[in-house]
């Protein structure tokens, strides 16, 4: 029989302290915006019809954002930022596949408390969330709506109820297609997960005018550094597919590994570029406030 | 449990070699600790474009940490300490010293007390046939024989069952006995042919002895003085003049002095070496180095005479030091039997004193250094060395010889260190 693989990690599970650091990172996202750290009066951030404030510009953006005047003026980029009258609906897709369940901490261990933290922070300025996931246990669609501080409980209890199955290939692929209604009228749609097992092509088919759309892409520590396992062989398990691999962690070897990952990793960012969407890579070590606050400009 | 002998070795603990077992277990836990280990990853395809699809091409020897292997090293490495080989103990040998007498009596031919001979042996290669029958009686197998002889009064050892051929030669510089009294002891014995003045103790004796051999005895110039066995006679064109080698360098005082005590003594100066000189008066370096400047002006002196000499170069005397400057006293002058060596500088300055102090001086310093012509062997040396007599030394005490084992503090050391390796590149 053969030994349970290292670095399990399928759950969420949101400790006590993870609250009061979301009420910490809603405040301070709340106070930078009275103090004026954002010109203008906005509420909530997005693309939309009323101008309300601006941001910092992110590489890969469209540039038909960027406000040239006070670049002018400032020599920095910034994009200005509209909101849409009726308020903002905001889609929180969270991949629950068999390679989001591992890692230290693990991968979907941040995406469940990035998950929570944009909703938080967008029910603050006035936007809508939604949470769809799938149920491990029969790839049933978990839904749940965050517009109110009171729905906080519901979104910690089906974070928690979350599971990256070690034999299942429920993925971002699946969750797609059932969040088609959702996402029509979705301003926002972030994409939580390490982005392997989807076809990239679905998901730069999200994009649409008006909308704006985040691709996070969650991975381990030791896959984006193996060498850190301070290990000179490992077996690589696939949690999916239940495929393995024994690679020797030699210098040659992880070197080419890294320039892999960085090929992919490159594909992925022109290919977000070109079509106007978000992407960005995190360790899932990273505090979700930093992933937060790096997706909201907060 | 006793020492035993295996493999030419003697394992003083045999018992030891049990603790192998430790390493033993230790590179079996690790041989199976040193699996590769399963980790779940979500970039198994990227590692499968990396590192190939199949696993077989990852079956390659597994190699321990290098901390396991320190460990393992440490591990045999101290078992060995254990067990502590050794070579085994060879039979306890002694050493015999053989002192050989090379004074310019010793070459000369060895005759019976008739004065005649029926065999051309020198007194030193009949001394040395009783040496080595002496030899045969006394030694054990195993033992060792050391020949001694002194050099410019400086010992030379040859070790081997025969006195070496080369000083069969008499060497160019006529050689003083050796200093007898530092050998009276056991396991040495004296070569020589007159019994020397030394107790010889415990030692043993193979005097050669001889009837006085005449010949020349002193020379001047080619005029040879002749020992008859009773009475002297000189004998003019008797033999070569005398060379005196005065190398370029000396010119001034030196140079004037050295020529007027070579005319004196009959002695031919040449500025060339050529046939042997009974006498070279050199400088150290050569001419050349009183050409790079005077150096440091400096004022030496001896003997009733001062002189301002211009030192160059650093001087490292062979021989006996006979002039030193005053200030540091560096030498200046230096002498061997046939040789006067002056440091490099400048000696064209002219002595303060009395000149004539300065030429006495300097030529009872030649006599000295002065070597006889060939031929010419000193009176005292042709005389009779007596009737002989042989003596076999008493045995040398006996030698415990290391058994030639590795010393197990070293081996100890050594699984210590290796320890330490293994702690300090051990994986945390």
């Amino acid at each position: 029989m053969q030994a349970a693989p290292l670095l399990d990690a399928p759950h969420v599970h949101l400790r006590p302290g993870y609250v009061s650091r979301l009420e910490g990172l809603v405040r301070r996202a709340a106070g930078r915006r009275e103090r004026g750290d954002l010109s203008g009066r906005g509420r909530a951030l997005g693309a939309g019809d009323e101008f309300v404030g601006h941001r910092p510009y992110r590489p890969g953006e469209d540039v038909r954002h960027l406000d040239w005047a006070l670049f002018a003026r400032l020599e920095r980029p910034f994009v200005r930022v509209y909101r849409r009258e009726a308020g903002e609906r905001w889609l929180v897709l969270l991949d629950t596949s068999g390679s989001m369940g591992l890692g230290a901490p693990g991968k979907l261990q941040l995406g469940g408390e990035v998950a929570l933290g944009l909703a938080a922070l967008g029910q603050r300025f006035g936007a809508a969330s939604e949470l769809l996931a799938l149920r491990a246990t029969d790839g049933a669609a978990v839904r749940r709506s965050f517009s109110r501080r009171e729905d906080l409980p519901a979104w910690i209890a089906a974070l928690q109820s979350l599971e990256a199955p070690a034999d299942g290939a429920r993925g971002l692929g699946e969750l797609l297609p059932l969040a088609a209604s959702g996402r029509r009228r979705a301003a926002r749609v972030f994409v939580l997960g390490d982005l392997w097992d989807v076809d990239p092509a679905e998901l730069l088919a999200l994009q649409r005018p008006g909308r704006r759309v985040e691709l996070v892409q969650i991975l381990a520590p030791h896959e984006l550094a193996p060498a850190a396992l301070e290990r000179e062989a490992v077996r690589w398990a696939d949690r999916e597919h239940q495929l393995r691999l024994e690679v020797r962690l030699e210098g040659e070897t992880l070197a080419r590994y890294g320039a892999a990952l960085e090929r992919r990793e490159e594909a992925w960012r022109r290919a977000c570029a070109r079509h106007g969407l978000g992407w960005s890579a995190w360790s899932s070590a990273t505090p979700f406030e930093d992933v937060v606050a790096a997706l909201l400009g907060a | 449990m006793a020492a035993i002998e295996l493999l030419g070795l003697a394992w003083e603990r045999p018992w030891g070699v049990l603790a192998l077992l430790v390493p033993a277990l230790v590179w079996l836990l690790a041989a199976r600790g040193g699996r590769s280990v399963d980790v779940w990853t979500g970039t198994l395809a990227v590692w499968r474009e990396v590192a190939g699809p199949t696993p077989q091409r990852e079956r390659r020897a597994r190699r321990l940490p290098l901390a396991v292997r320190f460990l393992l090293a440490a591990l045999v490495i101290g078992t060995l300490a254990l067990v502590e080989p050794r070579a085994p103990s060879p039979a306890a040998s002694r050493t015999w010293t053989v002192v050989v007498d090379r004074s310019p009596s010793m070459y000369l031919p060895w005759l019976a007390a008739d004065g005649k001979s029926q065999r051309q042996l020198t007194r030193l290669e009949h001394a040395a046939e009783q040496a080595r029958e002496l030899l045969a009686q006394v030694r054990s197998e195993g033992d060792r024989v050391v020949w001694l002889t002194y050099e410019d009064g400086r010992p030379a050892r040859i070790e081997g069952g025969a006195l070496p051929q080369a000083w069969l030669t008499a060497s160019a510089i006529p050689q003083s006995e050796p200093p007898w009294p530092s050998h009276a002891r056991t396991g040495t014995l004296w070569v020589s042919d007159a019994e020397p003045a030394a107790a010889a103790r415990d030692a043993g004796l193979a005097l050669s002895g001889g009837a006085a051999v005449p010949g020349f005895v002193a020379a001047l110039g080619s005029t040879r003085v002749e020992w008859d066995g009773e009475q002297l006679r000189e004998r003019a064109d008797a033999g070569a003049q005398p060379v005196v080698l005065l190398a370029p360098g000396a010119e001034g005082p030196v140079e004037r002095v050295v020529r007027a005590w070579a005319q004196a003594r009959g002695c031919e100066v040449a500025a060339q070496p050529g046939a042997s000189p009974v006498l070279a008066v050199v400088v150290d370096g050569g001419a050349r180095s009183t050409r790079r400047g005077s150096g440091s002006m400096s004022w030496a002196g001896r003997d009733g005479w001062r002189w301002e000499v211009g030192l160059a170069d650093a001087f490292h005397p062979r021989g006996e030091v006979w002039l030193r400057e005053d200030e540091f006293g560096l030498p200046v002058v230096a002498w061997e039997p046939g040789r006067v060596t002056l440091a490099s500088g400048l000696y064209d300055r002219e002595p303060a004193g009395d000149p004539a102090d300065f030429a006495l001086s300097w030529s009872a310093l030649l006599d000295r250094a002065g070597l006889a012509p060939a031929g010419v062997v000193p009176l005292a040396e042709r005389r009779a060395a007596g009737a002989g007599r042989v003596r076999a030394p008493l045995p040398p005490s006996t030698e415990s010889t290391s058994p030639g084992g590795l010393p197990a503090a070293a081996l100890a050391g050594s699984a210590a260190a290796l320890a330490l390796a293994a702690l300090l590149t051990r994986r945390r």
